[in-house]
């Protein structure tokens, strides 16, 4: 690729072009600085010799474009030219062009050519001309003032296509979509001519950034791109596909949803064990689960456009109203978003409506399977990635259409085993566990939300993107293994029966672990654990008193607040808490404050965007900025525990100080109640999460301040090991085993334990039989489980000993890898506790 | 004094160093008046650049690595385009001496010639468009028509290049920076002629002593 060289007498005015350029074109692209005086170039001035030096490499390379500021800049560059040894470069003029073009257009320009493959007299050509644009703005000179280069026409043989685009861009076609427009067509063989119709400028080549640019297209200008060439069609869906997406400016740098890895799996082969246990029977694809969407003609044109109106209104309305436990949500959410109030899309509709004959659902779903299947085929990764978002608001748009907004349920007649290509979080929420035997996916993660809501379900899982069910018959017999990841497709008998044999012990083992429910969670050798559950609704809040929590170690507020559009009066903050407390057996109750923020972002709560949500303004942090908010929050708590031993939890709980403010927050609230003369709980313990690494690091320092802890293994987790909850490709990192994470837990135990500090692990880590294993040893004395996992863990403390707890956290702790910290306690834990 | 070796040139770079420090202030004052300021400082820079280079004794080899080592450093150093001028004509230098170690008045002359013709060529400037060649030029006349004498070539180059660098104050600038303010130009002394006239006077204080 060509690069560009750019001579200046300030460092700092080069510098900042190239990162303007590199912005524009990527950060791989080759561009160097020449520019600055002195020993580390910062005062004024050009240096022939350092110039020289830039140069060379890109003389041993492809080439570059040399652009230059003022005067003496100019002689500089020449004058390096003469520099370059003889021998490395023979001819500099093969390799190099001085250019004359002022260098931040010309910059720009040449970046655009280069990026697209131009040679070095195309990039030179493309830098020369860049003044034109600004020239023809200035002067409203319209086109002919500048004839922009490489803009001749070359009628080719096959299609010719056309595509009318009106530019949502709130800036126009600037720089930047302009330069990933032309980044595009320069991917096709294809002409691409581009006419301004709303300013009656061009045609021009949409090959060039300049002829582009001088076309000057502003914020709700028609335009018209004439494609014609062999791969016509292709290129002019891609346009399409990128216009729609408002020339990639739909959200401010999203990042594109991400591919979920497939990848061998971590057993024996097979797939990602996702959620544990064993199904055998029947496939049935999701898709013919899910409402049929007909295509029957319901009414009048004027009908079903209002009927996809409503429907696509009760969508977006859903859409606010994340419930994603990532930072990926919002940004998937994001740009689903922008599907439904694509303009160019709801046009496309709008005139299948019209033209009748066509249901809401039948148009919509034509629409936007024509454009998820052009974003499908292109070759642009981010662009493909589009599609998966674009079936999935789809589909939900259907699914209301389909349903009139009822709830999904996924009742399968007779029971079977899902098969799906990625499952949604909607879709596991859907499913019924007594008509679901199992999952298979072609994608997913076992972080995933999706994942998440299916282990809590019980029903079995496994992620194997290898598994190609267009190739199942309908008879086959599946069978898969949700803890190792294993899929069997008509397994022979032999192997059926042994697959049948491990389900009946895995049920005989659940049965077993059922039985010790209400008995006490004590180790052989007579240390006695608490296992409390973690709660976040109304029915978990009855599960776990049905399977023998000894009271709840979390309770999430965040269902409180997420998706109401104001915010809840303190009455009904502690009218929903109260529902949940009546459904609880008996024990303390530990109730965390809302651990909300950007990335669960509260309609009646706007927040400023943020990069990284998960390192910005959550949890406590958000709360101590919003004091009205916050103060009704506990004021709310302490009303509705005022006969339950309540405890308050503060998450993302980083400094001291935010405790001392978070106590004296509570101590207003209970105040004001008893001015006011309310009921209420007091006094109360106060305790925090330990999740931020600051804090886990500074443990001590937190005594006095917090009454109790609760470790949160997930936030930790991603924290020490810098790996995003919900990213896939980060699994192997994204566990609690890590012997860093170990490490931390064996250290805040200790210095807690110290100070006669109520320490417990409410993280998904502790409803992990292996995970809560090493945390015993690493001396935690108290489990916050999910409450499908109460018994299972229970079960498991009863039949191992501390003293074999604890030297086998002190060999993990030892390991490199979560994988082998896992690795040995399966095989200690194997042997220290006898199924069933 | 019968011929110039590195020794004597030394002294000489020396000599500029100090002047064009001393005359800093008044070269950037010249270069205000029609360009942007900097001369003074430039040159400078770059003549404390060398003398550091030089610091570490003789540079190896003939007198053409010698000038050598002075044009890159006054390249990589001066900044404004006075490096790349003054830095070509000591490559220059350079080559034109390649292969020996020292210089009589006449060589000397046609030497100088030699670097003239670089900056000439380098900056596409002739006579009259208010620059160093307007003091270079004459000098270089001077110093030939001077005859044998090492002291007398310098001295009628210096007087010269002084007397040329004055006479810049009538023209107006066609080339550099100066260029923009057209007849504005006009009354001020050109900078370039003026650190080639001390470059050219400090020459002959080393070799009249």
């Amino acid at each position: 690729m060509i690069g560009i060289v750019l001579v200046s007498h300030s460092r700092k005015l080069a510098l900042a072009i190239q990162e303007m350029v590199l912005q524009m074109v990527g950060p791989d692209f080759p561009i160097a600085v020449a520019a600055g005086v002195g020993d580390e170039h910062e005062e004024l001035g050009t240096d022939a010799v350092h110039i020289s030096e830039v140069l060379l490499p890109f003389c041993q390379g492809d080439g570059a474009v040399v652009l230059m500021d003022l005067g003496s800049a100019v002689l500089s560059a020449q004058t390096a030219l003469e520099l370059l040894d003889p021998d490395l470069v023979p001819d500099p003029a093969l390799k190099l062009r001085l250019c004359p073009a002022p260098i931040v257009e010309a910059s720009v320009a040449a970046a655009v050519a280069a990026s697209v493959g131009g040679d070095l007299d195309t990039v030179a050509d493309e830098a020369r001309v860049a003044l034109a644009p600004k020239e023809a703005q200035l002067e409203e000179a319209g086109v002919s003032a500048s004839p922009p280069p490489a803009a001749e026409p070359v009628r080719s043989a096959g299609d010719t296509r056309e595509v009318d685009v009106v530019v949502d861009n709130p800036h126009g076609l600037h720089a930047r979509p302009a330069a990933t427009l032309v980044q595009l067509v320069n991917r096709f063989q294809s002409d691409v001519q581009l006419i301004n119709r709303s300013a009656n400028r061009g045609p021009s080549s949409a090959r060039s950034l300049t002829s582009v640019a001088l076309l000057q297209i502003r914020k709700g200008d028609e335009i018209r791109f004439s494609i014609s060439g062999e791969d016509a069609r292709s290129a002019a869906d891609a346009i399409r596909a990128l216009a729609d997406d408002r020339f990639g400016e739909s959200g401010e740098g999203p990042t594109p949803r991400p591919q979920m890895p497939v990848r061998a799996g971590k057993e024996e082969g097979g797939g990602i064990p996702i959620s544990e246990g064993i199904a055998i029977g029947r496939p049935l694809a999701l898709n013919a689960v899910l409402p049929d969407f007909g295509d029957d003609v319901a009414g009048t044109p004027e009908r079903e456009k209002e009927k996809l109106d409503e429907a696509l209104r009760q969508v977006a309305g859903d859409l606010r109203r994340p419930d994603l436990p990532n930072g990926v949500a919002t940004e998937i959410l994001a740009a689903q978003a922008l599907v439904l109030g694509d303009p160019v899309l709801l046009a496309a509709v709008g005139s299948r409506l019209a033209a009748g004959q066509c249901s809401a659902a039948a148009a919509w779903r034509a629409e936007t399977e024509a454009l998820a299947a052009s974003y499908a085929a292109l070759e642009d990764d981010y662009l493909r990635a589009r599609a998966a978002d674009l079936r999935d608001i789809a589909a939900r748009v259907l699914r209301v259409l389909a349903g009139g907004g009822k709830a999904l349920r996924i009742q399968p007649d007779p029971p079977a085993i899902l098969l799906a290509g990625e499952l949604l979080p909607s879709e596991a929420m859907a499913c019924d566990p007594s008509r679901v035997l199992g999952v298979v996916a072609n994608a997913g993660s076992p972080s995933a939300h999706a994942a998440i809501i299916i282990r809590s379900l019980g029903i079995p899982m496994v992620v194997d993107g290898s598994v190609d069910f267009a190739a199942f018959a309908p008879d086959v017999l599946l069978a898969i293994d949700g803890g190792s990841g294993e899929v069997w497709v008509d397994p022979d008998p032999v192997r059926l029966a042994a697959i049948e044999a491990r389900r009946q012990e895995i049920l005989a083992m659940r049965a077993a672990v059922d039985s010790v429910k209400t008995a006490p969670a004590v180790t052989s050798d007579g240390q006695s654990i608490e296992i409390l559950a973690n709660v976040g609704s109304a029915d978990d809040a009855a599960r776990a008193r049905d399977n023998g929590a000894e009271g709840v170690g979390l309770l999430r507020t965040e269902f409180l607040y997420l998706g109401l559009k104001d915010m809840p009066d303190e009455e009904k903050q502690a009218q929903s808490l109260a529902a949940i407390l009546a459904n609880l057996g008996a024990g303390p109750v530990v109730i965390r404050t809302p651990d909300i923020g950007a990335d669960k972002p509260l309609a009646f709560m706007p927040t400023a965007f943020e990069h990284n949500p998960f390192l910005g303004v959550r949890g406590l942090r958000l709360s101590l900025r919003h004091p009205d908010f916050f103060a009704s929050n506990l004021r709310a708590i302490l009303r509705a525990g005022v006969e339950r031993d309540v405890w308050i939890m503060f998450p993302m709980v980083t400094a001291p100080d935010e405790m001392r403010q978070a106590r004296a927050f509570a101590e207003a609230a209970h105040r004001d109640l008893e001015k006011a003369g309310v009921d209420h709980r007091w006094p109360v313990k106060l305790g925090m999460m330990v999740e931020v690494p600051a804090a886990a690091m500074m443990i001590e320092r937190f005594a006095g301040l917090a009454d109790f802890l609760s470790i949160g293994t997930n936030d930790l987790t991603q924290y020490l090991l810098a790996a995003e909850r919900g990213n896939g490709d980060l699994d192997a990192l994204q566990d609690a085993a890590h012997p860093a994470v170990l490490r931390a837990i064996h250290e805040i135990c200790g210095k807690a334990g110290e100070a006669g500090c109520h320490v417990s692990v409410c993280g998904d880590g502790a409803s992990d039989p292996l995970v809560s294993a090493l945390m015993i040893g690493a001396g935690v004395r108290s489990l916050s489980v999910r409450p499908n996992q109460l018994a299972l863990i229970k079960a498991q403390v009863r039949a191992v000993s501390i003293e074999a707890l604890r030297a086998l956290t002190r060999d993990a702790m030892r390991c490199d890898s979560a994988a082998e910290a896992r690795e040995i306690a399966k095989k200690e834990l194997g042997s220290l506790s006898s199924p069933g | 004094m019968q011929e110039l070796t590195q020794a004597e040139m030394r002294v000489w770079i020396w000599e500029a160093a100090a002047v064009i420090d001393k005359n800093s202030a008044l070269l950037c004052d010249l270069d205000a008046a029609i360009g942007d300021g900097d001369h003074g400082a430039n040159m400078t820079r770059g003549f404390a650049a060398v003398l550091k280079k030089l610091e570490g004794g003789a540079v190896a080899g003939d007198l053409g690595a010698f000038f050598k080592t002075i044009g890159m450093t006054l390249l990589s150093t001066v900044g404004g385009a006075a490096g790349p001028l003054y830095g070509g004509f000591f490559l220059e230098l350079g080559k034109q001496s390649a292969g020996r170690t020292s210089l009589d008045g006449p060589s000397l002359a046609v030497l100088i010639e030699a670097g003239l013709a670089d900056i000439k060529r380098r900056g596409k400037a002739e006579p009259g468009d208010k620059t160093m060649v307007d003091a270079l030029v004459p000098a270089v006349e001077a110093m030939k028509a001077a005859g044998g004498d090492l002291a007398a070539v310098t001295r009628a180059g210096a007087e010269a290049a002084r007397l040329a660098a004055t006479n810049t104050a009538p023209l107006q600038a066609r080339k550099g920076r100066a260029s923009y303010l057209g007849e504005r130009s006009i009354g001020h002394q050109d900078p370039g002629a003026n650190s080639a006239a001390l470059l050219l006077e400090s020459l002959a204080r080393i070799c009249s002593a």
